[in-house]
């Protein structure tokens, strides 16, 4: 399954606790939604550097096993981003059960 | 080449070198994980064209590489105040000379009433090129609304497209490439010979890349703009545009490729410019010059980098671009 425009907030969700790379990223989506929720992880990076743009993640350069690697963390504004967007989503998704229960 | 490679080629296609780099550095460290933990790590990145209409969005791109020195580092030049005021008011008194309705005046004012702005308080930061998109759209909702009000939601409709279009390809590239910048993106500062501007290196790196099917897409459309403007005022434009598709046939099919007979092609040009330039006004078309001479300095603007570049370059490091 793929929610178009949910991607930025599960972003946001994925590095609120600790900054991480793309990759694990990618695979904490697939894995906490026990894979519902896939794709295609070329289109990830353009949305961390949208949300760069945004300046609700930064980057910085790590080292994991020896190996280079560009790490993302949160900033204030994209805690503040993630807080909107887990309200907005709770109201959609409250609405949408709403609906479909009564039909 | 690898698949990766490919798929690298795809979505980087378009982007400023640096730009590309950081795609291949982050694509390549994660292709690296996924293949070390199994699966099919290229099938996981997904449709490379789709990441590159992506990447475009939100890394500087070749063009927006070209145009970042040229807005950041704009002075203020009383020559350039001067001589667009000039250009301005010749442009007006032609356009005055064509149409005589009412609305002329009241949205002529209000379509140009920004552009003294742009010579005091240029777009070089982000802030400033913020404002610029706000005013722009007041400015397009005013003259729309101008143009109702002589003209009914017709002229309203087309006035409105075509400055909500420019200002689409115009005040929001410029605003989108501030804030790429603010983001921390770089562009080479340092061309690769170092007797070159930034400017004219970018330029050069593009006349090197020329050949594709995707450089075509320029060409048609001027072929396209000249032959609609040349329906709308053959008097004006017939010339402009013959000069314009014998240069474009002559390049094609003579050999031209040497620096003698480069430099007699580019001397053939430039006259039939000039006689293109003052033909009309010969045969009787009224005040159609302006035109040609205001067609005839965009023709001069695009080919001035090419000028400088073939006295700074040794004629052997010429790409076919220069020689005509």
């Amino acid at each position: 399954m793929n929610l178009r425009g949910t991607l930025p907030t599960l972003i946001l969700e994925a590095i609120e606790r600790h900054p991480d790379h793309g990759y694990s990223i990618a695979q904490r989506i697939k894995e906490r939604s026990s894979g519902v929720l896939d794709f295609k992880e070329g289109t990830l990076y353009p949305a961390l550097h949208k949300l760069e743009l945004e300046g609700t993640v930064e980057s910085y350069e790590g080292v994991e096993k020896g190996r280079t690697r560009r790490y993302y963390r949160i900033t204030k504004a994209g805690r503040a981003e993630l807080a909107k967007g887990r309200q907005e989503w709770g109201e959609v998704s409250r609405a949408v059960t709403l609906i479909l229960k009564k039909a | 080449m690898t698949p990766l490679d490919q798929w690298l080629a795809d979505a980087t296609r378009g982007l400023s070198a640096e730009s590309a780099a950081r795609v291949r550095e982050e694509i390549q460290q994660h292709y690296d994980s996924a293949c070390e933990a199994g699966g099919d790590a290229l099938a996981a990145l997904g449709n490379p064209r789709a990441a590159n209409r992506a990447y475009r969005k939100v890394l500087l791109t070749e063009q927006e590489a070209m145009m970042a020195p040229a807005l950041t580092q704009r002075k203020r030049s009383h020559r350039g105040v001067l001589l667009s005021s000039a250009l301005l008011v010749a442009f007006v008194w032609w356009l005055a000379g064509k149409h005589r309705y009412p609305g002329f005046w009241p949205i002529t004012v209000a379509i140009f009433c920004t552009i003294p702005f742009t010579w005091f308080f240029p777009p070089t930061t982000l802030e400033r090129s913020r404002i610029y998109l706000y005013v722009h759209g007041l400015r397009n909702i005013l003259v729309m609304g101008i143009a109702w009000w002589y003209d009914g939601w017709i002229g309203a409709l087309i006035l409105g497209a075509m400055f909500f279009g420019l200002d689409y390809v115009f005040t929001y590239r410029i605003w989108l490439i501030f804030r790429k910048l603010a983001a921390g993106q770089t562009y080479s500062l340092l061309p690769e010979e170092p007797q070159l501007t930034h400017v004219e290196a970018i330029y050069l790196n593009t006349l090197r890349k020329e050949g594709g099917a995707a450089e075509n897409v320029p060409v048609s459309m001027l072929f396209l703009m000249l032959a609609g403007m040349t329906v709308w005022m053959s008097a004006t434009f017939a010339p402009m545009a013959i000069w314009t598709a014998a240069g474009y046939l002559t390049r094609r099919t003579l050999p031209i490729y040497t620096e003698k007979r480069s430099r007699w092609l580019r001397i053939a040009r430039w006259t039939t410019m000039v006689v293109a330039a003052v033909l009309p006004p010969l045969y009787g078309a009224r005040a159609p010059w302006v035109g040609a001479v205001l067609l005839a300095w965009f023709f001069l603007l695009l080919d001035k980098p090419g000028i400088s570049l073939r006295r700074k370059l040794p004629v052997a490091e010429w790409p076919k671009r220069l020689y005509w």
